[in-house]
């Protein structure tokens, strides 16, 4: 049975990271006609109605009335045909909120870990289970004195996925926003993986995502201790690339084109190191990771601004024309800040990344070793990490210098930008 | 390609060096007329003469400070330390000198010299001549300490070791000189620092060098009827440790066994747990597992020395337990 995505994906304002559910206007099984009215959702600034965009039935139901769901999550599912009860993709009823199809203590099939007492997992398991928001005290080990492993983890999830196919799972790690919404296995070409730099967030990419050849899917991802993940940091530039290798395995992405700019180029490296994802091009945008030189200054500032007069002066280092940044940028990118509080989590990630003002890792290794088509682009203004850097670069990598432009050309330059990532893609074939 | 014994690649790697650097010249103890006592030398004090190739008395201590200030003076020597086991007597030259002077001369010294060596038991030789000490040597910063394999690694990372600026231990396994296999022609050299996987598998890593290199692929095959599949990676290079090579497996496999055919106390395969640990923590599923020497002198004895060695048995053993 064929079944068809509802989702959200941009409604409300620029900086929105979810929606509320009010009402689904039809039950499960329920026939839908294309322009029915499915479900209204809150955003930022108004109740949204989503409606059909095709004939069927109402299938699932992945965010009952009163959750929250990311903006780019898939809220349910239309069929093509009446779902039968009983069939292999169960209807799930409307009021039951998803996460109940967590295991919870009544789900186990045998305990034990007793409630109180401390679980006995594998460091593999505790991250695979918090990455897919399952209670490990819920769960039974198979391994040595009842330990948690990672087939323990596989076999619940997969019971899980038997129980109820979850098209984005809810949880702590909230999957990326990803433009358009699909069902992993439908995945046809690789997606490109956008990484935002530190202090910023995925946002940062909106106005090069849209000038992108239509074909190309996007996937924006946050930086660990930025945006959606403010609340989960990362040490190391080692930690932050397996945090979005688990992400994009989660996400059914096995191969992609990466583009980074900043600390987010040093993790592009580092996951293209890694080598669990297959990495078809690279995009670099005044990336990290190639020499020791950072304006220290800046990004202890951009960590502790609280005022919106602070962060316009912080924001004028970043790039080449103040005035190319959209009006109240600084206004708004200090609310998300405010919003997602995480102050402290950037102060310290800075700390670790940049001790003595330093970059902490080195990714010319990284650079050099890449066997896929590679292109640097750095504005000749930058005063955020000397353009210099990109000297560094092995002569396979096509470097691009622009003129007048700062340490971010995917707003100063979207146009060009987005001109060079899609070529990137494009010559990768 | 040519067909070589390991012995014999060593000593092609030191005629062509030799041929190629006039400044490369090899001392120690019964290295010329005799041709060494494992014949790795064999034929070359007759190719280039007895200013180049020098027969030594047994002073393992002066042996060392003369490598070192040879190596201060411009020259690339080569010094053969008979057994591993004698290698504590060079500490000094090592550790006060050789380790340090590059740092507290301010870059102005280089200090270009090789230190081989073979250790290791299984040959019935005794507590004074079965010892692998590599875990002693890689403590020391400054130094690189390697442990080649197979017969093209052990011509190729000698070269490389030869033209390296830093001192170099160079280790060599007394049970691997008839070991043969195929060795590139010509001048190739294999780069220090680089771990090389010999086995793909997906379910269980195994990191060793030298000799252990050798029963890990025994363990594999015995592993593969047990229906698992390891993943054997021959580091080579002790130090520097290829850590990225390692965090690539344990990211695939999510299980280790840390292999050195020293004692286990302070060792090297608990140096390899603890990095492991350091960059992999979160892909681990179960504990890292060593397999090494007990913290015990080696018998004489050989059904005695056998059930102490490190061995394919013994590491499959490891394996299976830790994938419980």
């Amino acid at each position: 049975m064929a079944t068809h995505p509802i989702s959200i994906d941009s409604a409300g304002g620029e900086y929105m990271e979810a929606v509320l559910v009010l009402a689904w206007a039809v039950n499960s099984g329920d026939p839908v006609k294309a322009g029915d009215l499915v479900v209204t959702v809150e955003t930022a600034k108004a109740a949204t109605e989503i409606e059909a965009d095709r004939d069927g039935w109402l299938a699932e139901i992945f965010f009952a009335e009163g959750q929250e769901a990311p903006v780019g999550a898939v809220l349910g599912t239309i069929a093509d045909e009446k779902p039968v009860s009983g069939q292999a993709t169960p209807v799930a009823p409307a009021a039951t909120p998803a996460a109940s199809h967590l295991p919870g203590p009544a789900d186990a099939p045998s305990r034990t870990n007793q409630p109180g007492s401390r679980v006995i997992a594998s460091p593999l398991a505790r991250r695979l289970a918090a990455t897919a928001g399952l209670d490990l005290s819920a769960i039974s080990g198979s391994g040595p004195k009842g330990r948690i492993k990672k087939r323990d983890i596989d076999a619940t999830l997969a019971a899980l996925e038997d129980g109820h196919r979850i098209a984005v799972r809810p949880g702590p790690a909230s999957d990326g926003l990803r433009a358009p919404a699909v069902s992993a296995p439908a995945r046809q070409a690789a997606p490109v993986v956008l990484i935002h730099g530190f202090g910023a967030d995925r946002s940062v990419w909106r106005q090069v995502v849209p000038l992108l050849e239509p074909g190309i899917e996007t996937i924006s991802l946050d930086l660990p201790g930025h945006g959606t993940e403010a609340a989960r940091p990362a040490a190391s530039i080692e930690e932050i690339a397996f945090n979005l290798s688990d992400r994009l395995e989660d996400m059914g992405v096995e191969d992609a084109h990466l583009v980074g700019h900043s600390v987010g180029g040093a993790a592009a490296l580092a996951l293209a190191r890694l080598g669990r994802l297959a990495v078809r091009s690279v995009t670099l945008l005044a990336p990290g990771g190639l020499g020791p030189e950072i304006n220290a200054g800046f990004i202890a500032g951009l960590a502790r601004v609280t005022t919106v007069r602070a962060l316009e002066q912080w924001l004028t280092v970043m790039v080449g024309d103040p005035s190319a940044l959209p009006d109240g940028y600084a206004q708004a990118a200090l609310r998300q800040i405010e919003k997602t509080g995480n102050r402290s989590a950037l102060a310290a990630m800075a700390e670790s990344l940049f001790p003595d003002g330093t970059q902490g890792f080195d990714l010319v290794g990284a650079l050099a070793e890449l066997a896929v088509p590679a292109r640097l682009v750095w504005g000749r203004l930058d005063r955020v990490i000397p353009v210099a850097h990109a000297a560094r670069a092995p002569g396979f990598v096509a470097v691009h210098l622009l003129d007048g432009i700062g340490h971010v050309p995917q707003m100063e330059a979207p146009a060009l930008t987005a001109r060079l990532i899609a070529e990137t893609v494009r010559s990768a074939g | 390609m040519a067909m070589m014994r390991y012995a014999e690649a060593l000593n092609a790697a030191l005629r062509e060096e030799m041929q190629a650097d006039p400044s490369v010249f090899l001392f120690g103890e019964d290295i010329g007329r005799y041709g060494g006592v494992f014949k790795v030398t064999k034929g070359l004090m007759e190719e280039f003469g007895q200013t180049r190739v020098r027969d030594t008395p047994i002073s393992e201590q002066a042996l060392a400070a003369m490598a070192v200030t040879a190596a201060m003076t411009g020259t690339r020597p080569v010094l053969e330390i008979m057994y591993a086991d004698f290698v504590p007597l060079t500490l000094d030259a090592l550790v006060n000198q050789a380790s340090i002077y590059n740092y507290i001369w301010n870059g102005q010294v280089k200090m270009p010299f090789v230190l081989r060596t073979q250790g290791g038991g299984g040959a019935g030789a005794g507590a004074q001549h079965s010892k692998a000490l590599d875990s002693m040597l890689a403590h020391i910063p400054g130094i690189k300490v390697v442990a080649p394999s197979t017969p093209a690694d052990a011509k190729g990372m000698l070269k490389a070791a030869i033209r390296d600026d830093q001192p170099v231990v160079f280790l060599e396994h007394k049970l691997l000189y008839n070991t043969r296999g195929e060795v590139p022609e010509g001048d190739v050299t294999v780069p220090l620092g680089k771990a090389a996987t010999v086995r793909a598998g997906s379910d269980i890593s195994v990191f060793a060098t030298s000799k252990m290199v050798i029963e890990a692929l025994k363990a594999a095959d015995l592993l593969a009827a047990d229906g698992v599949s390891a993943e054997i990676i021959d580091l080579r290079s002790l130090r520097p440790l290829d850590v990225s090579a390692i965090i690539a497996s344990i990211s695939k496999t999510h299980h280790a066994v840390a292999v050195n055919e020293g004692w286990r106390f302070c060792g090297y395969a608990a140096e390899l747990s603890a990095t492991i640990m350091d960059h992999a923590f979160d892909e681990l599923d179960a504990p890292v597992a060593r397999v090494t020497l007990p913290d015990m002198p080696i018998p004489y004895s050989e059904p005695l020395e056998t059930a102490m060695l490190p061995s394919a048995e013994k590491i499959r053993a490891a394996a299976l337990k830790t994938l419980k």
